[in-house]
């Protein structure tokens, strides 16, 4: 399990190492932010699986198809990296790059709910004839 | 004295000649013809000791009994609206707790794309199931209609046979039309409304650009004043044509029996007496079938009703919760679709109730 304090002390600490650093380089602070950010987000991702695999259980007993539980895992997914993106963007004072990340989050969330869409665009045909 | 000889012996002859009378087998006959043997209803009747062929048994049947009808119906269409309720509870519960990670997404601009997703998930587990449920009532409906277009001619005819002619034609013609209305409008009103506001709320729910619920809302109030509209002035005009018309059939009866009693000679009284045993027993008749008639109405249309109340139910309760974890979206969705649920429920009770009020208004007056 991630220690919440082992990675309270390591973003503490990253972020008074930037504030240092971006006084003399403040492409050295970005890299830090950017690989201290990553370390966290593959440690928390390592260790999300088990609660997945539970929810999962837990939408399969209650009669949940798994893909649908699975198109909101991935969006989930979709909307942390790319508010992670966006995010980091937004720090390097490049908010065009941050507005084209969360462009390209929008648009593959809507590729993911597109079969969905053909579904609910039969049953309307279905419906209406 | 050859005459009287010729006479006699025909007399004799006539009296003699066995002629073979079936009327029970006419009887049978017509009742197989009218294939009231093969609804299904019938089945659930004979099982509760009510006959098509015995009207007289619909005496047998005791609140309890009717309880029990309705609660094996409950029990039986059960299983659909609660595993409809916990599959959407999982969904709203995996929506919730998707959405409440932290404000890492409800801050960001991927936030309605992600609210949509889960809206549409609920929309492709739903719209199916309710889609099956508005086409069962509708059938339902038609199939009521349907039995009322048979139904209707035949108490008509017991009711004008027993003295009633102006109630039971006032009867036939304003419930036969009701019923020709209904089977016309199951197909080519009520499903294509049913279905177009179906596809309103999915809409509504799932582009915030636009707001539906009005247009929705308005529907919902138009069929509900439409149906209170029509069953006040149908109910209404059979009123007042029983009403009046049993008057007018009453005064007739008591002129015919004064005549009988006066201008036949001899066995008037008789004959007059004869009459009235007659119309006694042709008005127990066609209360007999009045009641059988109401109870294989209510039998036929009670498990799309029961559907109906348990779906509205259960997307009631999940529309509650989606209300308390906060998942706007599928609580729009869920409320629209309550609402297409309550206007179909209007329809089908409205007009089922109409049937089986003017039956019993016809039962009641002409007694």
């Amino acid at each position: 399990m991630v220690n919440i304090v082992s990675v309270c002390v390591i973003c503490i600490c990253a972020a008074l190492i930037c504030k240092i650093t971006e006084k003399h380089s403040k492409e050295q602070a970005v890299l830090l932010v950017i690989a201290v950010s990553a370390l966290i987000l593959i440690s928390v991702i390592s260790e999300i699986s088990p609660v997945i695999e539970k929810i999962n259980y837990l939408a399969g007993a209650s009669g949940l198809d798994s893909a649908y539980a699975e198109t909101i895992f991935k969006a989930l997914g979709i909307c942390f990296l790319t508010r992670f993106a966006s995010d980091i963007c937004h720090d390097c004072n490049e908010n065009s790059m941050a507005t084209a990340a969360e462009i390209a989050g929008k648009l593959q969330l809507v590729l993911l709910a597109l079969p969905m869409f053909g579904e609910i665009a039969d049953m309307t045909a279905v419906m209406l004839e | 004295m050859k005459k009287i000889f010729v006479s006699l012996l025909c007399i004799l002859c006539f009296l003699f000649t066995p002629f073979s009378v079936s009327a029970e087998e006419t009887a049978d006959r017509l009742y197989e013809a009218s294939g009231a043997g093969n609804l299904s209803a019938g089945e659930i009747l004979e099982e509760n000791g009510i006959s098509f062929s015995d009207p007289e048994s619909v005496l047998s049947l005791s609140p309890s009994m009717l309880w029990d009808m309705i609660w094996d119906t409950i029990s039986g269409k059960l299983t659909g609206p609660l595993t409809l309720f916990v599959t959407l509870f999982a969904v709203i519960v995996l929506a919730a707790v998707s959405l409440s990670l932290g404000d890492t997404i409800k801050k960001s601009g991927t936030t309605a794309v992600f609210t949509m997703i889960c809206t549409l998930v609920c929309v492709t587990i739903i719209s199916g199931t309710i889609s099956e449920v508005l086409s069962n009532a509708a059938n339902s409906l038609a199939d009521g209609a349907r039995f009322m277009t048979g139904f209707v001619p035949v108490f008509a005819g017991v009711a004008a046979a027993g003295g009633y002619i102006t109630s039971a034609t006032g009867y036939n013609v304003l419930v036969l039309s009701a019923a020709d209305t209904a089977i016309q409008a199951a197909d080519r009103i009520f499903m294509p409304m049913l279905s177009m506001c179906m596809c309103i709320a999915i809409v509504d729910a799932v582009c915030n650009a636009v707001s539906l619920d009005g247009l929705l809302n308005g529907i919902k109030k138009l069929v509900t004043w439409g149906l209170g509209l029509i069953m006040t002035i149908f109910t209404g005009l059979l009123s007042i044509q029983s009403v009046v018309g049993s008057s007018a059939d009453t005064l007739t009866s008591k002129t015919a029996k004064y005549v009988i009693s006066n201008c036949v000679p001899v066995v008037g009284g008789a004959v007059s007496d004869a009459y009235s045993t007659v119309k006694g027993s042709l008005s127990l008749l066609k209360n007999g079938i009045g009641g059988v008639g109401i109870a294989a109405l209510a039998i036929m249309v009670l498990p799309s009703l029961v559907s109906l109340i348990m779906y509205k139910l259960s997307v009631s309760a999940v529309s509650i919760v989606a209300e308390i974890f906060g998942t706007s979206g599928i609580c729009k969705l869920f409320k629209n679709i309550n609402s297409v649920l309550s206007a179909a429920l209007g329809v089908v009770v409205c007009f089922d109730l109409m049937f089986i009020i003017s039956t019993a208004m016809v039962m009641a007056v002409c007694s």
